[in-house]
């Protein structure tokens, strides 16, 4: 079948680029350049997602490195990464209440 | 002993309260992943940039309209929702594309509507196959996503051993990667 805009090819394409990122090695996603930007704005991308939905009762914390597994596939970072990790990233528990609009509802 | 038909289990999905709280520990890691996943299928959509379409994937899930199989990470299952969405918007930009409303060549410069972005995608598609070329072995794997093979069958069919199959994975990724930061992609 013609795939004329090529969109099935394309999508299946990203399949592929998907499952490589999931499997890529925690260190080399973070030791990119472009790494604290991604995790800044997708961070805060959630925060608005969470806060959009109404937060109540849910605590936002910065992960110390935890992840919430990939199975046989999840490479842990070493413990020197894991340090790493926590001198560049913030691990202030930040409560989505504290940040909450009073006025909302 | 008599080995019984077990009844399936049934899925077990996270409580609302559980996706919002794994949501807003997700590690850094995780977070570029989700990055950098939205980047990618974002490419071709009318509706979405990269941003739009993360931000989607996750409302969706606080709202309750998808829900997260436990047994599934949550940052693939945010990829699966993003690869939906992502879809469904492609559907509604093929549907554009075919209707015949769009006839570019027949409107005045000043109303021709803006085509989709969908068309992109097959230029997109043959500068990513450009750069492959010559690396059978990321061809080799390209091709088994096109045809829905499973690794093994990608694998048996090409004779990559799964370490071949984790750097040719690898290659895709960096390169990719690469040529969205020279603005190709």
């Amino acid at each position: 079948m013609s795939d004329i805009t090529g969109n099935e090819d394309w999508q299946r394409l990203g399949d592929a680029y998907a499952d490589a990122v999931l499997e890529a090695p925690d260190a080399e996603l973070i030791a990119a350049p472009d790494a604290a930007t991604r995790v800044a704005s997708t961070r805060a991308l959630i925060r608005r997602a969470l806060q959009k939905t109404g937060a109540s009762s849910a605590t936002v914390r910065h992960a110390h490195g935890r992840g919430f597994g990939f199975g046989s596939v999840r490479r842990l970072p070493p413990a020197a990464q894991q340090e790493r990790l926590r001198a560049s990233f913030s691990t202030k528990s930040v409560s989505i209440e504290d940040e909450e609009d009073d006025s909302s509802g | 002993m008599a080995t019984q038909m077990t009844e399936r289990e049934p899925t077990s999905y996270a409580e609302l309260a559980t996706a919002r709280k794994a949501l807003g520990a997700l590690p850094a890691a995780d977070l570029i992943r989700l990055s950098k996943i939205a980047q990618m299928r974002s490419y071709g959509l009318g509706a979405y940039e990269a941003e739009d379409l993360l931000s989607e994937a996750v409302l969706r899930v606080l709202d309750g309209r998808r829900r997260w199989p436990l047994a599934v990470p949550l940052v693939a299952f945010l990829a699966q929702v993003m690869r939906s969405i992502a879809s469904e918007e492609r559907e509604k930009d093929e549907r554009f594309v075919s209707s015949s409303r769009f006839e570019p060549a027949l409107c005045e410069p000043d109303e021709r509507p803006e085509p989709p972005r969908a068309i992109d995608a097959r230029d997109q598609l043959d500068a990513v196959l450009a750069r492959f070329a010559g690396d059978a072995e990321v061809l080799g794997l390209i091709q088994g996503y096109r045809d829905g093979e499973s690794a093994a069958e990608t694998k048996a069919r090409t004779g990559m051993d799964a370490r071949a199959y984790d750097a040719a994975r690898k290659r895709l990724r960096r390169t990719i990667d690469r040529m969205k930061d020279e603005g190709q992609l």
